[in-house]
């Protein structure tokens, strides 16, 4: 039987439980300097504000013309709070609205 | 974002498994060109149009770091398949600074200012990420047209 775990972005700790589960295996690591993506280029917006992200992401968005996009949010108090009183734009419904 | 003429789709860990499976086959299919998500499936979510990821939040540990891996695997929802993709963080406070310069240390990259005070440059940045995407990709398309006309002289 084999077993095989496998994830580019193992933390310390997981590493050091894969080897005390699996001591004889055979591992392949990489640096995690070598970890990031070629063909991803990264940027950020540095805002003043909660609010000035949501301004700055609309007006972004209101540039581009991208295929298909991923937003991820944090599900904190601070984002509930702006989903439910903050832009009625942000506040969606329960489930998908296409277009 | 619905109000401003995007089309949006929204999963959340709140649906249930079918509802999700939906939403995601919605975006899919391109009916919805923004998907809003937390990082309940940040590392299922496998489309190959996906041009962009947005961090809206930094994503962050429970120590109050910042989480690298998740970042990292965030990001690797663009540039699929050898395509090549645009990843941008939004910041709006010195932690979140902070934790955008661990993420860089993290991974040895520089993660480029979008000056929102000057959208001709922002759109100039992006719009640049993009075509150097796409000249990427004739070059690779390049190879088995020049191969075959390697086929051609070699048959004559």
């Amino acid at each position: 039987m084999q077993t095989v775990l496998f994830s580019a972005t193992f933390p310390e700790n997981v590493l050091g439980f894969a080897r005390i589960f699996a001591p004889d295996a055979n591992m392949i690591t990489l640096k995690h300097e070598e970890l990031t993506v070629e063909g991803i280029k990264q940027f950020f917006f540095d805002c003043d504000s909660p609010e000035s992200k949501y301004q700055t992401l609309v007006k972004f968005y209101g540039m581009l013309t991208v295929n298909s996009s991923i937003i991820f949010c944090a599900v904190s108090a601070e984002t509930r709070r702006g989903i439910g009183n903050g832009n009625s734009a942000l506040k969606l419904p329960p489930r998908l609205r296409g277009g | 974002m619905i109000a401003d003429g995007h089309e949006v789709a929204h999963l959340s860990s709140a649906l249930e498994g079918h509802d999700r499976d939906l939403v995601i086959d919605r975006f899919r299919q391109g009916q919805a060109k923004v998907l809003i998500t937390t990082n309940v499936i940040a590392r299922g979510i496998d489309v190959s149009s996906v041009t962009m990821v947005v961090n809206y939040d930094i994503p962050t540990k429970r120590n109050g770091d910042a989480d690298a891996e998740t970042y990292l695997h965030r990001i690797g929802r663009t540039g699929r398949f050898g395509r090549v993709g645009v990843a941008v963080t939004f910041i709006s406070d010195r932690e979140q600074w902070m934790r955008l310069a661990q993420i860089q240390k993290h991974f040895g990259v520089e993660i480029e200012n979008l000056n929102r005070n000057d959208w001709d440059a922002v759109e100039e940045s992006v719009r640049n990420a993009i075509k150097h995407a796409k000249v990427g990709q004739k070059k690779r398309a390049a190879v088995p047209s020049e191969s075959a006309m390697q086929t051609d002289g070699a048959a004559a």
